[in-house]
């Protein structure tokens, strides 16, 4: 389990001193570790989406509705989160053409750097599954059926 | 009551990088006085719990240790523990970097 961690090497853990303090203890919500992955997944070029299929039907159905708000930042993202350290695991849909060992190490990389950063907690592993290939034009971009009165 | 729950909302919400207080799913998480009652602080006989929504800035560990600065004058030497409930996210994902850069503690939105 501990091999995923060799992507980060370059990243300082932060340790989970800063969390607990002899004044009191700082705890981190799962929530807030998962809106962060979710955010820094995201960030990465050649990441099309996240979610695995079932959560992508959801969130599409979801983001039709008036006043949702857009897609939740944290769809396809689950996280355990500890006293001092948390596991990520992601679900992501690349675009055609990247490299995947390349993009998940970039995901990869910038999940544990913005976890460890931002909360303090020493990111254990970054668990990816890339569930699709994005090809282009199939969805989404849907072109509105023009008007048929004038 | 030694530690007034009002003294400590305000003064947790007066740190820039706080975004609000968080009462829990149901509200539960609160200080519960007649008639009313103060969301996100419990106050127990050797602890003080504070709940908060954080808004997206650098660092949440310094951001718990201002909230503590922030309260210490008005919780009476108790231990304070701070749960980061919820963090705000940037509108546009681009947003995050820019926060991200900012020094600790200027982690406020402009």
């Amino acid at each position: 389990m501990s091999q995923q961690r060799s992507a980060s090497a370059d990243v300082q853990p932060a340790g989970g001193s800063a969390l607990v303090t002899e004044q009191g203890r700082t705890s981190i919500a799962d929530s807030v570790v998962l809106k962060i992955a979710g955010v820094a997944s995201r960030e990465v070029n050649g990441v099309h989406a996240m979610g695995s299929g079932g959560a992508r039907a959801f969130g599409a159905i979801r983001d039709k509705m008036p006043g949702s708000g857009g897609q939740s930042p944290s769809q396809g993202v689950t996280v355990e989160v500890g006293e001092r350290q948390a596991a990520i695991d992601i679900d992501l849909v690349v675009e055609y053409g990247v490299s995947i060992p390349d993009v998940s190490q970039a995901v990869r990389r910038n999940v544990i750097q913005r976890v460890e950063r931002m909360t303090g907690l020493e990111v254990t592993e970054v668990n990816l599954s890339v569930d699709d290939v994005y090809l282009g034009g199939d969805d989404e971009e849907e072109e509105p059926e023009p008007a048929r009165v004038q | 009551m030694p530690v007034d729950p009002d003294a400590v909302s305000a003064a947790a919400l007066s740190c820039p990088e706080v975004a609000g207080l968080s009462g829990g799913l149901v509200g539960e998480v609160a200080t519960y006085l007649p008639g009313r009652s103060v969301a996100g602080v419990r106050i127990t006989d050797d602890e003080v719990e504070i709940h908060i929504v954080a808004r997206w800035c650098a660092n949440l560990p310094e951001v718990a240790d201002a909230v503590r600065r922030a309260v210490k004058p008005v919780t009476g030497g108790l231990r304070v523990s701070v749960y980061v409930e919820d963090i705000e996210v940037p509108d546009e994902p681009g947003q995050s970097d820019v926060l991200a850069e900012q020094g600790a503690g200027s982690g406020a939105r402009p």
